[in-house]
């Protein structure tokens, strides 16, 4: 459904360059849920607000069910801006503190006009259960609201011109823990209901790999790793993401028990290592790691690896 | 008893437990001590304001040469001047004009600060970067000697004052609004709405603007003392309104020379100036609070 | 194990007399590390707080209980004497380590001079000790960050120097109230390692991640809105937690729930005014039962190594099974 190809997102905070996202390429399958994950840094945020136009991409393409994004006229943008979503992670911020509940659900429909006016009522009623909202909240504002249930409106407001894509950009980070497992299986409820397909950004593993069928690795802009979900936790390639796992022992999945702990911080992306960016932090680096940058190629089947090593 | 290690019947619970203990900006302002009391307090001014002169029978300007210098009494509530003018009637008159001179001066303030920040905010960039540098340079200038510059070119009527007032004080709601306006142009629901497809007038009109307010009439409020002070301030050196008019400034200033002997004359057009600034800023502390979002859960 | 310290039913009541946190008891050993486990509204935050007497009394004050410490009994001891425990016998260290710092002032400066507060060490000597400190949080270039500002620090390091600075000079109890929360995982990691190396310490660890607790803390203290519901050993209550909300909060979370679908725990807390003598979970608890909203279930023990405050526990201690729900019948 999605191809991203050489994907490249720089900016230029005061003159010096930031290589936020640095030749990105993956596709995303109709229905399956990709999972990103990387620390800060890593560019995954930006990543996912540019399959949504947020930012502009410096190069590369984005294809949306093989059509490039770059080159659609303005009426064929707002159609796919019917197909592709988001939900954010602060349940704080994410919602219109001056509009009713109702008003900030129907804004897709008013905008883009699919629904004749009458309907559009129902469509909100609809959004609201779907989403286990009660019917009287369309008259109350967000700071009625807990965390949770915020959460649940901004995805009943993403629901509401029946994407197909959704890019959750760490939907439950700002939630507690007893609230999260709500949300993590509305989305998948809704995704088995509708047909959904999500990229599903997140720094929790247990819960990135509770929901995705595949998950990508991402560091400082750079994916580093790419495969299915199971495959990625048993048998990771990359030594980075062999240090992820380990900071979560609880996961307990690795058929080779490597404790890796990383020295050192993460670089900051304006002054990346050269060669492999991972090479300063890598317990297993060869001298060749600072001079090249390794390409992101197939290992096995379906599993892709970023490192000199495989 | 067997019964109670039964099933609970959680349905009467839920119920009670609906309650929301979130609370409107408004709810927030009410249950504000203080702005309640500077609601209160300026109510009171201002109903004097309005009223006052028509309370007693003298007018500001009646003088009576026997009656000088006259101790707050029955006749006149808070004495006379040198001229025998009574002087509540003045204070009150001079409400008026410090009242609507400060008004006045930070209203326009409000609707110059207004459009110059929103336009660099929402043009950004180079727009926005010229903008306010300009302004900076602007506000880099003396205040007190643009005013007095200005007074002196275009004369001290009424509105002379007022617009010299506003000379420096519109470059801090440009700011205020631009920074506010930048800080909720990055907020997620603005993204959202960018996401939708949303055109950009119907982002700032139902986005942006509402956001906006809370800050902006915040503003305004701490405005408002600040405009009245500086005129009084201006009277007080003899570069405002002249003589018979009468705004607090003026009274002030007569007061202060007879201070030795007639005290009543600077005490009691001093308190009200206090009283009058303390309200606002009241009010516009109270206001900040109600329309601060930092609503989260702690503990 | 000897006891450090002894907090004996503790309560602490917010400035407008309702009590925030209740009847907290519990001790912490020589050379253990406990964690404190909670959400928001649990309550975790303001009871370690309070064991420093770092709560202005506008907000919150203690009500009643006792903290023994070292024969002192903390809740009763003056500010002037607070100050000579907080720093020297017990320290704390927060999720924001800009908090700890005073931005204007090297590093280095900040760190020995509550060594020279505390200790008869001259300059030359503390100085030492710092480098040593640093270098033991596993700081690699001690003397070039010893005169840096905290501004020049990234987050993991200068939360490592809050730890050096907490460490100095050494407590007998460490307070981390949530060290690693706003930090990467890999850096997290490393945070925990170096937690884990220390010796001749007891910790105090509170965070609301079930996956730190379990690989750091001996024992485990579960608290929900303002009490303690569940404690014990680690492994114990990881593998058959008594009380319902720790079980819920176990299966929900998808590294120690095998099953396919999350468990949710339904409903949220109650606010705080609610609160009578009932117990504060009944309204998510699956297993609620009429006693439930009768009076308020107390700490018992389950077993060696485990306590719980649940009303199961009296059924258990009578070997009867808890019955199910009855569909509610609409009245005709």
């Amino acid at each position: 459904m999605l191809k991203v190809k050489n994907l490249k997102k720089h900016f230029r905070p005061s003159k010096k360059l930031l290589k936020a996202v640095d030749d990105v390429s993956f596709e995303i399958k109709a229905g399956e849920t990709l999972g990103l994950v990387g620390e800060s840094g890593s560019g995954k945020s930006t990543l996912g607000k540019m399959l949504l136009s947020l930012y502009k991409p410096t190069s590369g393409e984005i294809y949306f069910e093989d059509k490039n994004l770059a080159s659609l006229s303005r009426k064929e943008q707002k159609l796919v801006q019917r197909d592709m979503q988001i939900i954010f992670q602060d349940p704080y911020s994410s919602l219109n503190p001056k509009l009713t509940i109702e008003e900030i659900i129907k804004e897709p429909l008013l905008i883009h006009r699919t629904l004749p006016k009458n309907e559009q009522n129902r469509r909100v009623d609809e959004l609201l259960e779907l989403t286990k909202l009660p019917l009287r909240s369309k008259q109350k504002y967000p700071y009625e609201f807990s965390g949770g249930e915020r959460q649940r409106i901004g995805i009943a407001r993403a629901l509401a011109l029946s994407p197909k894509f959704i890019v959750c950009d760490e939907p439950i980070s700002a939630l507690d823990v007893s609230i999260q497992a709500q949300i993590m299986n509305l989305l998948e409820d809704l995704q088995k209901e509708l047909g959904l397909t999500y990229l599903f950004i997140a720094h929790d593993l247990a819960m990135v790999r509770h929901i995705s069928t595949r998950v990508a690795v991402m560091y400082l802009g750079k994916i580093v790793e790419l495969a299915p979900t199971e495959e990625l936790f048993s048998n990771p390639k990359h030594p980075y993401t062999e240090a992820l796992l380990s900071s979560y022992p609880e996961l307990n999945t690795r058929t080779k028990k490597s404790n890796f702990i990383l020295t050192g911080d993460i670089p900051s992306p304006l002054s990346p290592p050269s060669g492999c960016k991972f090479h300063t932090r890598c317990p297993k680096a060869l001298f060749s790691c600072s001079e090249k940058e390794p390409k992101l190629k197939e290992i096995k089947r379906n599993h892709l690896g970023a490192c000199h090593l495989d | 008893m067997n019964d109670l290690y039964d099933p609970l019947d959680k349905k009467q619970l839920l119920d009670v437990i609906e309650e929301t203990h979130h609370k409107s900006a408004w709810q927030r302002f009410v249950s504000s001590q203080t702005g309640m009391i500077g609601l209160i307090l300026l109510s009171i001014l201002l109903f004097f304001t309005l009223f006052g002169p028509y309370l007693t029978s003298f007018t500001h300007l009646d003088i009576n040469l026997s009656n000088i210098n006259k101790r707050p009494g029955m006749t006149h509530w808070f004495g006379t001047d040198d001229l025998g003018r009574d002087l509540f009637t003045r204070l009150w008159m001079g409400a008026r004009i410090s009242l609507f001179v400060g008004i006045g001066a930070a209203f326009i303030d409000l609707v110059v600060g207004v459009l110059y920040g929103s336009l660099s905010a929402l043009f950004g960039r180079k727009v926005d970067e010229i903008m306010m540098r300009f302004s900076d340079v602007l506000y880099a200038v003396p205040h007190i000697l643009m005013m007095i510059l200005f007074i002196t070119v275009f004369g001290n009527g009424l509105f002379s004052i007022m617009l010299a007032l506003t000379l420096a004080g519109w470059i801090n709601m440009a700011r205020i609004v631009r920074s506010k306006l930048l800080e909720v142009k990055e907020r997620d629901f603005v993204q959202a709405a960018l996401v939708f497809g949303s055109s950009k007038r119907r982002i700032i009109l139902k986005h942006l603007i509402p956001n906006s307010v809370g800050i902006i009439i915040t503003t305004v409020t701490y405005s408002i003392p600040s405009a009245i002070f500086t005129e009084s301030f201006l009277s007080f050196l003899g570069l405002g309104l002249h003589p018979p008019a009468a705004s607090w400034g003026i009274l002030i200033s007569e007061g202060i020379d007879a201070l030795q002997y007639y005290p009543w004359r600077l005490v009691f057009p001093a308190i009200i100036l206090s009283l009058t600034i303390y309200a606002f800023n009241a009010i516009g502390d109270a206001l900040r609070d109600a329309f601060d979002p930092q609503r989260r859960h702690a503990l | 194990m000897k006891k450090l310290m002894e907090v004996k039913d503790l309560t602490v009541s917010l400035s407008n007399g309702l009590p925030a946190v209740k009847n907290i008891t519990f001790d912490l050993h020589e050379n253990e590390v406990l964690g404190i486990v909670g959400e928001s509204g649990s309550g975790k935050t303001l009871t370690v707080h309070s064991l420093l007497g770092l709560i202005p009394r506008s907000q919150a004050f203690i009500k009643t209980g006792s903290i023994l410490f070292e024969d002192k009994d903390l809740s009763l001891l003056p500010e002037k004497g607070m100050r000579h425990v907080r720093g020297k016998e017990i320290s704390i260290i927060f999720q924001d380590p800009f908090s700890a710092f005073n931005p204007t002032m090297r590093i280095g400066k900040q760190i020995i001079e509550s060594l020279l507060q505390h200790t008869n060490l001259n300059k030359k000597e503390a100085k030492k000790e710092v480098l040593k400190t640093l270098h033991l949080v596993g700081i690699n270039d001690p003397e070039l960050r010893y005169s840096q500002y905290p501004h020049e620090l990234s987050g993991g390091l200068l939360q490592r120097a809050m730890i050096a600075l907490a460490l100095s000079p050494p407590p007998k109890i460490l307070i981390a109230d949530e060290p690693t929360t706003a930090l990467d995982v890999t850096i997290q990691a490393q945070i925990l390692s170096v937690l884990k190396r220390l010796q001749n310490i007891s910790i105090l660890f509170i965070t609301h991640d079930l996956g730190v607790v379990s690989q750091f803390c001996d024992r485990v203290m579960v608290m929900y809105a303002g009490k303690i519901v569940e404690m014990g050993k680690m492994k114990t209550i990881l593998e058959k937690p008594k009380h319902p909300y720790t079980k819920m909060l176990l299966k929900s979370h998808p590294a120690y729930s095998k099953q396919k679908r999350l468990e949710v725990i339904p409903g949220s807390l109650p606010p705080l005014s609610l609160k009578r003598d009932a117990c504060a979970f009944a309204n998510r608890c699956p297993q609620a039962m009429n006693i439930c909203v009768k009076k308020e279930p107390q700490l018992i023990k389950n077993s060696r190594y485990q306590q719980s405050a649940c009303f199961l526990n009296d059924l258990r201690k009578k070997n009867v099974k808890s019955k199910k729900p009855k569909k509610t019948l609409s009245p005709l």
